[in-house]
């Protein structure tokens, strides 16, 4: 979960949501093999172990997707496909997974890829002592060793989503080598060793990051390119500039000047992903006055936030009523969300009979302050007094976390089952409940959606939790998790940006 | 006491006073890299775990003194994020600003020198005016604004030169030239501008003096006037700025850096800084305020050099 300053300003209106297929992709060609790719991400590396790094960010996970992978992978449209894993099964009440491996990997240092090498892996982050701050929300209690290909994932409960949750790479889900890490010690971070199709090389600190093609990768095809390099770049223009000179041919993107104008540009393509998750405000409903059920809904239905996400994004980025996103697969028929009627939100403030003053907590950015001005200039014309509070974002996580806020700026991230997130936010006895949020209802909705292994019961257990939701105004849903990549006419093959990252595993380059 | 000698105090005030104010103000942020390491899915007591086991959870001035006794015996520490060594990190980076801060100033001695000769030669006339007026042009234009255009320009524009990135001279010194001429540029454009007004005010001061006026008595041409006679003299305010200038720099250009993507000491502060890492943010800003200090240091030495009564009125006292 990220906070919502980082990317509150863009993307494209895509009516069905998920990524779009552009043209140049459904008439390439055979890949050509050879060459360099280089990326242009926002952000220097955290490092490369996960403990240590504790979080990735998208920079992170396109660089550690190079030379890491994951159990499972996901297709574009969201399908499991085979990786490490050959297979992953959960038995009849979803309380053990059983992960089938692929022969014939090794590590990029020689060690054979192992049920072991996955059991060490997500021990490891078990491990409260090592305190990886992710380990509550695996949900899975440890890993055993079956047989050397065969790892079994004990849960701690009933648990319907753990093969797709461990499909999409990130910081806990790409497995690392925790033999080399013994053996490298303090300098494994800056020299990761993984199974991917890259073989780490070099990386320069805040200058770029440089991976060779794995010669001994397990999908003999695979990789096409020789090398990838990942530079940092932390200027939108400049990262837009060195696209457009060709320096590098792929970015990632956010400013929506640049996609605006990268659309038009012949020699540029533009890849969209609208994920799950959204970027949401979170109310404080355990105190006075977003206790009280009329205030809440006032401010959802005095709220425009079509209009807002229209302005702070230049159009491109979609707003939806519920917090699930095209890239869930839910659909709900009904999600109850209440209209935008300024009309009836003074009537429900008249009604609760006393001036409202509300303090909004965002992060001092341009981001934050443009999303808390249009909230601000929303409610005052319903007759609520906005204070923008303007705090870095580690204090705005801080105070968030510690319920020391009324309203608040952040994001539910974009993830391949709804479940973590979800439960997470609104369970009341999950401990980044924030909003203090206490219905027996919605914590029922929540453990079928958790431990239910028939999708559509699953489905519709969620759609019901948003009906809730809505109703008692928890969260406002503000805009879509939305992100983008531009890049060269002669880049194929980039997979859908999922979590904001962009994998080179199959792309090519034309001549 | 020697004025080296109260130089050299100075200095040792100077760094405990940085040191133990740069302390004070990174620890009252709000925030905290325990947060930022762990994420914002971290459970209280984990993060007061972590805390404590960095040392976190221990009265502040217990931990600079600890600090200052591990950086007078030379260890920096490591990174609270990264685990590198303090003192590595900034010796990795250290080339890049170095590099950047010289040819930014040769960039901006390079045309305040001329551009202020030319200026006086006649003042008020058409040059002087025009300098003027381009000075206060480009001291006005913000350098983010700067880089930008400059990138548009060269790179994109006309492809002359890369848009951002650093190539390291191990790799040729002509690519490495060729990543740094536009950073260089960006900062040198504005920084010539005061060189060049103070100079200029110098300039016009001197060619007063009795001793010009005996110059063009002799007969001696203008240019050899103004070269051999006025320039020397004139130099003290430009050496001043020059010196706080790259005293500056050494602390890398925080702004040019991020734009251009250079990997230097300014985005290395920026990034500990939003990462709350105490300890970095404590070792570069110890060794921007020593270079700083030690810069000046010099640049005073330097007026010795330039003018020998300082040199006689200095080592008499």
């Amino acid at each position: 979960m990220g906070v919502m300053s980082r990317r509150f300003g863009l993307v494209a209106a895509l009516a069905a949501g998920l990524a779009t297929v552009p043209a140049w992709a459904q008439q390439a060609a055979a890949p050509v093999k050879g060459g360099t790719l280089t990326i242009g991400v926002e952000s220097d590396f955290e490092g490369f172990d996960p403990i240590k790094a504790g979080v990735y960010s998208n920079s992170t996970v396109t660089a550690a997707s190079l030379f890491y992978e994951t159990l499972m992978r996901l297709d574009d449209k969201g399908n499991l496909i085979p990786a490490l894993a050959l297979s992953m099964n959960a038995n009849e009440d979803g309380t053990i997974w059983i992960a089938k491996l692929r022969p014939g990997v090794k590590f990029h240092d020689g060690t054979p890829f192992t049920a072991q090498a996955v059991a060490d892996h997500f021990n490891r982050l078990l491990d409260p002592a090592n305190r990886y701050a992710g380990r509550v929300y695996l949900a899975i209690e440890k890993v055993e060793v079956q047989d050397e290909l065969t790892a079994v994932f004990k849960m701690r409960g009933p648990n319907a989503a753990l093969a797709k949750v461990l499909a999409q790479p990130g910081v806990a889900t790409l497995i690392i080598s925790v033999k080399a890490l013994n053996e490298k010690g303090a300098d494994y971070n800056r020299n990761p060793v993984g199974t991917g199709p890259f073989v780490f090389k070099e990386w320069r600190a805040a200058d770029r990051l440089i991976a060779e093609r794995n010669p001994n990768y397990w999908d003999k095809d695979k990789p096409y390119l020789d090398r990838v390099i990942v530079r940092p770049l932390p200027d939108s223009d400049a990262r837009y500039a060195s696209l457009a000179k060709g320096d590098v041919q792929v970015i990632w993107e956010d400013r929506a000047e640049n996609i605006v104008k990268a659309k038009k540009d012949r020699n540029l393509n533009v890849q969209t992903w609208i994920g799950s998750g959204a970027l949401v405000v979170p109310l404080n409903t355990v105190k006075e006055p977003l206790n009280d059920k009329r205030v809440r809904q006032a401010i959802a239905m005095g709220l425009n936030r079509k209009a807002n996400a229209e302005v702070l994004s230049q159009g491109l980025r979609p707003v939806f009523d519920d917090p699930y996103g095209p890239s869930s697969g839910i659909v709900c028929k009904d999600n109850g969300a209440l209209p935008y009627d300024p009309e009836r939100a003074k009537k429900l403030l008249a009604d609760y009979g006393k001036p409202v003053q509300l303090t909004m907590t965002i992060t001092a950015t341009p981001r934050g302050r443009e999303g808390g001005q249009v909230f601000q200039a929303d409610m005052k014309k319903i007759g609520i007094d906005v204070i923008i509070k303007p705090v870095d974002q580690t204090q705005l996580v801080k105070e968030t976390i510690a319920r020391d806020f009324q309203i608040s700026g952040w994001r539910i991230i974009d993830y391949p089952d709804v479940d973590t997130q979800m439960f997470a936010n609104f369970f009341s006895k999950s401990p980044i409940n924030f909003s203090g949020y206490n219905n027996p209802e919605a914590d029922r909705l929540l453990m079928v959606g958790r431990t239910n292994l028939d999708e559509k019961v699953r489905f519709q257990a969620y759609c019901d939790l948003v009906k809730i939701l809505n109703d008692d105004v928890v969260w406002l849903w503000t805009g879509s998790n939305i992100d983008f990549a531009i890049m060269r006419k002669n880049v194929h093959n980039i997979p859908a940006l999922r979590g904001g990252a962009i994998q080179a595993e199959s792309a090519w380059l034309s001549k | 006491m020697t004025w080296l000698s109260r130089q050299l105090l100075r200095l040792v005030a100077v760094l405990f006073a940085v040191t133990l104010l740069t302390y004070f103000i990174v620890n009252i942020l709000p925030g905290d890299v325990a947060i930022v390491i762990l994420g914002n899915l971290a459970t209280p007591e984990d993060i007061a775990g972590l805390r404590k086991d960095l040392g976190l959870d221990r009265p502040m001035l217990v931990r600079y003194f600890e600090w200052l006794g591990s950086a007078l015996s030379g260890d920096l520490g490591r990174s609270y994020r990264t685990s590198e060594p303090v003192a590595q990190a900034i010796i990795d980076r250290l080339p890049v600003s170095l590099q950047l801060m010289v040819m930014a100033q040769l960039t901006a001695v390079g045309i305040a020198i001329p551009a202020a000769l030319l200026s006086v030669r006649k003042p008020g006339g058409i040059f002087d005016r025009i300098s003027a007026a381009s000075a206060f042009g480009f001291l006005a234009v913000p350098s983010f604004m700067l880089g930008i255009v400059l990138i548009y320009v060269f790179s994109v524009r006309f492809d002359l030169l890369p848009a951002t990135g650093f190539t390291p001279m191990s790799e040729g010194l002509w690519d490495n030239l060729e990543s740094m001429i536009l950073p260089a540029l960006t900062l040198g454009l504005i920084e010539w501008t005061v060189l060049m007004r103070v100079l200029r005010s110098d300039l016009l001061t001197t060619l007063k003096e009795d001793f010009i006026l005996l110059a063009r008595a002799k007969g001696l041409p203008p240019w050899r006037v103004l070269l051999g006679h006025a320039l020397r003299p004139s130099s003290f305010t430009l050496i001043t700025v020059l010196g706080l200038n790259i005293g500056g720099l050494i602390g890398g250009a925080v702004i040019v850096e991020q734009i251009f993507a250079l990997p230097g000491v300014g985005r290395l502060l920026l990034g500990a800084i939003f990462n709350r890492d105490l300890i970095l943010v404590q070792g570069t800003v110890t060794f921007i305020a020593t270079s700083f200090v030690v810069i000046n240091f010099l640049v005073d030495m330097l007026y010795a050099v330039l003018d020998p009564r300082v040199r006689h009125v200095r080592f008499r006292s």
